[in-house]
């Protein structure tokens, strides 16, 4: 399962502040499922991507991180 | 070879904005695997994930229950262990790094610490550049 390049490329130049604090996953150019839960979001998304081949994404929110 | 990652540009709520150093990783358990965006965190004794995609991949929780401390206190936690993969273009590289997952049911990017992952590469946070290098260190025997 090699890493696709375009979900990356995706991650990278979209904004995802309409997302922020959600869970997203992202395939084929476009977000596939978002929400709180990882797993229905993962769920969701293994429906819609057969080959699972999609990038799970823990968007943050708005906040200043600092671990 | 080198792994050079670009920094995520990350819009905050009060109109600023941050660059992040985020890897694209792929994490599998003893149920599956399945590929995540990930934080480079040098600060990190050890990698951390939530228990969430620590149930997602399957991972063996039963081990002894601590606590891991950070700079908002401390949290439950236990140690396990996960194989990762992460690879650009025709480079890949696998091992299996040691990880906290953090019990107290708060969501987070998986943070990529120090131990089991350093170690394997030369690591160079270009900030001014926006991007992060990573230098696979060959192992040499002798």
């Amino acid at each position: 399962m090699p890493v696709l390049e375009s979900n990356y490329n995706y991650f990278l130049e979209t904004n995802l502040s309409n997302y922020s604090g959600k869970w997203i996953a992202i395939y084929g150019g476009e977000i596939v499922s978002h929400g709180d839960d990882l797993k229905r979001v993962a769920e969701e998304a293994e429906k819609k991507c057969k080959d699972k081949r999609f990038l799970l994404v823990k968007v943050p929110s708005g906040e200043t991180m600092i671990f | 070879m080198v792994l050079t990652f670009k920094y995520k540009n990350i819009s905050r709520g009060n109109g600023t904005e941050s660059f992040s150093p985020s890897v694209p990783i792929i994490f599998q358990g003893n149920r599956s695997k399945y590929e995540f965006m990930a934080l480079l965190d040098s600060g990190a004794d050890i990698s951390a994930i939530p228990k969430s995609m620590a149930e997602l991949l399957g991972l063996d929780l039963s081990g002894k229950k601590e606590k891991a401390f950070g700079i908002g206190g401390e949290v439950p936690a236990v140690q396990t262990k996960v194989n990762i993969e992460i690879s650009k273009g025709h480079e890949k590289y696998l091992f299996q790094i040691p990880v906290k997952v953090i019990l107290d049911g708060y969501e987070f990017p998986p943070l990529i610490g120090r131990e089991g992952f350093f170690d394997k590469f030369h690591i160079t946070f270009k900030q001014s550049e926006r991007r992060v290098a990573l230098k696979y260190k060959e192992e040499h025997f002798y």
